[in-house]
């Protein structure tokens, strides 16, 4: 045939060239190299609708199609060889691992040599070992075309946005973005693993790892890390501004070669004092906070980095009740107290008595202690019947974080009945006739932050 | 021919004989019938925002909250912040000489003309409280409170006409038709208080704002939304109280005979405005027992009135601040008080900064630190945020409406840069957020919309301000429109 008479030439010539001019940092070779993501798509669609039609037209129906069946399947082994080649000079690229590499580059050589095999002896051999190399040729060609976009696109990309449900059906959840766990002694903190290391995981590793290393940088250890990428060290000992780590991360936005890149969210300027910080530092792996200098800029970002900065709120949002018994919400609100949740986030209720026009019954009260885990801001506040018998009752609300007792005609007496109460934060009692002697009780509630009276201190911290 | 001819005239009068108008309506049946069945299932309307007598009290907040009400004090025609925060020796320095061409180049303003002087300050600065915030010898009860204030410094707008821009500042837009703050927020909230409305507002200085009363209005929310006017003296609330001879009980079964026509009307029409009417009838009835108690604000005890400085029995923005506190403490979500006649153009003594300004500094200035006081000894200022500012600001360059030297000394709008303050509520004690030049004109660093305030009002409500929406129009609308960002700075 005379296709076939042109083609091996050109492709010979081809194969020639490619190995001649064949130079793993040759500009040529990166710039050839960069069409495979291009070319690949030929192989990959002829072959698979050439073995579909060759499968097709077994059926009567389909007959006329056999003509075609041979020159697609030569023009698709054609584009399998280019594309394999190419493939080749795009591996001398940088930001690809050997290991990752290895799998999709001898997938891919199988299924061009397999295309190969398959139109030099297709007449030699019987239909149905025909149609089995075929079908093995293709599957080959899925695999390598699957583990290519992985290539590209990382591990997870076909499943990153499964809907939240099939996750869950799946236990798929842990593929969340990396939460940075918040630390419990700040002193006494190893400054790389603690601080350091999860900036780099929740940003960089995603594309800087043993797996994917784009410009040669791999930073999942520090030893890794050391070594540097494509231009060199990322660190300058001592100096920040001379650190490549430092000057990628604090380009403007439109910048090109800002690190993250591809709009990714840029690193917080909290995290960035403190990488400017680190560096600084004299031993960049083994110190403590404890042992390095911090600045009150450095105090404070490190104390939101601590568990202590975590309110009482936030640690209540994290274990979450089911929904509460609404019967009993309804009945409380038929008398006129409101009862909302605080908000979206959690089942956790405010119950607001001030406002109701009824006396409150101890009895009504009473009913509160169903969903008493629920309550964490209790507003009783200007209402005279409450007295020290509620207090009793209200001790059992151990997830109280805010109480009002203002103007109410509680004493001494009921505030010592409430020293269960370890959350409280707030503390309103002004207008009551307490007197220094709760001072006692109000001095262990070590979460209380604001205390309001106007019978003896105004603030305690 | 002629048959084929007639053939063809045969053929299409049979086929016109088969689509006659009645064959259309028969077939539109279908249609007709979805049209019906999509409004049974109430297409077109979107349910969550269709009002019920409960969703007073129903709205939750996006996230915990840190203030459940807020009192907003609008000073209506616009503070001159270079004689009250902004202490600015340099302008000073330059006083009586001619505005540089650099400040004067492409701006518009609203009476100066050619090229006006320069203008110092007019009154003494100095520092106050820890924080060391300049205050003005105009303002000695506020200097005294500077320690709960986050001061914000480099506010601007873009609007230089009052009532756009208390629109802007208000509603979130410079023209009519949108919802109010106070709207809002008590759409998206709801009330603590079944017995007042969640949004109220109080008036003084003699005139109504510039903007009028759609600055507390509801827009395209549900009217019971709407801002409910009062008043400290006299009457608490116009309108409430029955006429002379009509009783309270006939009064409930007037109002109960009504709303059952509303209820049937309802249930015909589907327009939520007839529950809007429903609730605000009931809301009225139990306004008359609870409105004037709350409102009477001669039950507080002497030395509260002399910490306000209030005068009994006439209306002041005194009163109105012991009101505003008193409304608080009962659970009203949004407080809002405005008041008139800080806008200090100098074109008449009653305006000028010599002269009708010093009397408003001394108005407001007690009531304002008193109310924050009052709010912190009785722990409410935690839980109560406190907003205090105008619509734009004023030039450092003194007014020569006409081009001419006028006799009192007064400012022209200015929209680039403007001070307001926020206490309470989660915001920072004793801080403050942007600069200004040496001169006042343009904001340095710390720049922020009146978007920005916005959304951070928003914020520390608890709402996330993207989305508290409202469907209307084909679109969804919300207070900050498109723009705005909470101030991370200022808050806790």
């Amino acid at each position: 045939m005379s296709t076939k008479k042109v083609a091996i030439p050109v492709v010979l010539m081809f194969l020639v060239l490619s190995i001649v001019l064949f130079d793993s940092w040759n500009s040529f070779t990166l710039f050839i190299g960069r069409f495979h993501p291009l070319v690949i798509h030929f192989p990959i669609a002829i072959l698979s609708i050439a073995f579909l039609l060759e499968v097709l037209s077994q059926n009567k129906a389909y007959n006329p199609l056999k003509g075609s069946l041979p020159l697609l399947l030569y023009i698709g082994s054609i584009s399998a060889i280019i594309s394999t080649v190419l493939g080749f000079m795009l591996s001398s690229e940088s930001g690809y691992s050997d290991e990752s590499i290895f799998w999709h580059q001898w997938l891919g050589i199988s299924t061009a040599g397999l295309s190969i095999l398959l139109v030099l002896i297709k007449n030699m051999i019987s239909r149905q070992k025909y149609l089995f190399i075929y079908s093995t040729t293709v599957i080959c060609l899925m695999i390598t075309g699957h583990l290519g976009g992985n290539l590209t696109y990382g591990d997870d990309y076909l499943v990153e946005n499964l809907p939240p449900s099939v996750k869950t059906f799946f236990n798929m959840e842990n593929q969340n973005k990396y939460e940075r766990k918040l630390i419990e002694n700040i002193p006494e903190a190893n400054i790389y693993e603690e601080i350091i290391h999860p900036i780099f995981e929740e940003n960089c590793i995603s594309c800087h790892n043993g797996k994917k290393r784009k410009g040669e940088l791999n930073m999942e250890t520090f030893e890794d890390m050391m070594k540097g990428g494509e231009s060199g060290d990322i660190i300058h000992k001592g100096i920040p501004e001379k650190s490549e780590l430092i000057t990628l991360i604090t380009l403007p936005d439109d910048d090109p070669d800002k690190m993250p890149p591809d709009g990714r969210t840029p690193i917080s300027p909290a995290d960035q004092e403190l990488l400017m910080w680190w560096i600084k530092s004299t031993n960049l792996q083994g110190q403590k906070v404890s042992e390095v200098e911090v600045n009150n800029q450095i105090k404070d970002i490190l104390f939101k980095l601590s568990t202590a900065s975590q309110s009482e709120w936030d640690k209540l949002k994290k274990t979450d009740l089911p929904p509460p018994d609404q019967h009993i919400i309804t009945e409380l609100e038929q008398k006129g107290v409101i009862i909302k949740k605080i908000s979206l986030e959690a089942e956790y209720l405010e119950v607001n008595y001030s406002n109701c026009k009824e006396t409150i019954e101890l009895i009504d009260f009473e009913n509160l202690l169903q969903i008493k885990d629920y309550v964490v801001w209790l507003d009783l506040g200007n209402k005279g019947e409450i007295n020290d018998s509620f207090l009793k009752i209200v001790n059992k609300f151990n997830n109280l974080l805010k109480l009002h007792l203002e103007n109410t005609s509680i004493t001494d007496q009921g505030i010592k009945e409430i020293n269960n109460l370890t959350k409280l934060e707030y503390l309103n009692l002004y207008g009551t006739k307490i007197t220094d002697q709760s001072m006692e009780t109000l001095q262990q509630m070590t979460h209380l932050k604001s205390l309001f009276t106007w019978d003896t201190n105004i603030q305690e911290e | 021919m002629m048959d084929e001819h007639k053939l063809i005239e045969e053929f299409f009068s049979a086929r016109a004989q088969n689509n006659t108008r009645r064959h259309f309506l028969k077939s539109c049946t279908s249609a007709l019938g979805g049209v019906a069945l999509g409004s049974l299932m109430s297409c077109g309307t979107k349910y969550d925002n269709l009002l019920n007598e409960n969703s007073i009290t129903e709205g939750i907040a996006h996230f915990a909250p840190k203030a459940k009400s807020v009192i907003y004090l609008h000073m209506a025609g616009s503070p001159s912040q270079l004689e009250m925060f902004e202490y600015k020796p340099e302008l000073s320095k330059l006083h009586g000489q001619p505005c540089p061409e650099s400040l004067l180049n492409g701006k518009k303003f609203a009476f100066i003309e050619g090229v006006p002087e320069m203008l110092g300050q007019q009154y003494k600065f100095s520092q106050k409280g820890v924080s060391g915030a300049y205050v003005s010898e105009l303002l000695p009860h506020t200097g005294e409170v500077v320690d709960e204030i986050s001061f914000l410094r480099a506010v601007h707008t873009d609007q230089f006409n009052h009532a756009p821009a208390q629109m802007l500042m208000q509603t979130g837009s410079p023209r009519l038709g949108r919802p109010s703050m106070g709207s809002w927020v008590t759409y998206g909230l709801g009330s603590e208080n079944k017995d007042l409305p969640g949004f109220m507002v109080l008036v003084s200085g003699g005139k109504t704002p510039s903007a009028g009363k759609s600055i507390w209005g509801s827009g395209f929310l549900p009217t019971v939304y709407q801002g409910v006017q009062c008043r400290s003296e006299g009457d608490p609330v116009l309108y409430l109280n029955n006429p002379d001879g009509f009783s309270r009980n006939l009064r409930k079964k007037t109002i109960d005979a009504i709303n059952q026509i509303n209820q049937e009307e309802y249930e015909m029409a589907g327009d939520p405005e007839i529950l809007t009417r429903i609730s605000q009838y009931e809301m009225a009835y139990r306004m008359q027992i609870s409105a004037p108690e709350i409102m009477d604000i001669d039950k507080e005890p002497e030395y509260i009135h002399e910490m306000y400085g209030t005068t009994q029995g006439k209306g002041s923005f005194a009163n109105n601040c012991l009101l505003a506190r008193r409304l608080v403490e009962k659970g009203v979500r949004f407080v809002q008080l405005y008041d008139w006649g800080w806008d200090s153009h100098g074109a008449a003594k009653s305006e000028a900064l010599n002269g009708g300004f010093i009397e408003k500094c001394r108005e407001t200035d007690q009531p304002i630190a008193a109310l924050i006081k009052d709010l912190k000894q009785r722990g409410l200022l935690e839980e109560t945020l406190v907003v205090w500012g105008g619509e734009f600001g004023r030039t450092p360059m003194r007014e020569n409406r006409g081009g001419k030297t006028m006799e009192y000394i007064g400012r022209d709008h200015h929209t680039d840069a403007y001070t307001m303050w926020m206490a309470g509520g989660g915001i920072k004690k004793g801080h403050s957020f942007g600069e200004t030049d040496e001169l006042g004109y343009h904001a340095v660093n710390g720049k922020v919309h009146v978007h920005d305030i916005q959304a951070t009002i928003l914020n520390q409500l608890g709402i996330n301000h993207e989305k508290l929406t409202y469907f209307f129009q084909g679109r969804d609308y919300r207070l900050t429109d498109l723009y705005g960002s909470v101030i991370k700075d200022i808050i806790i």
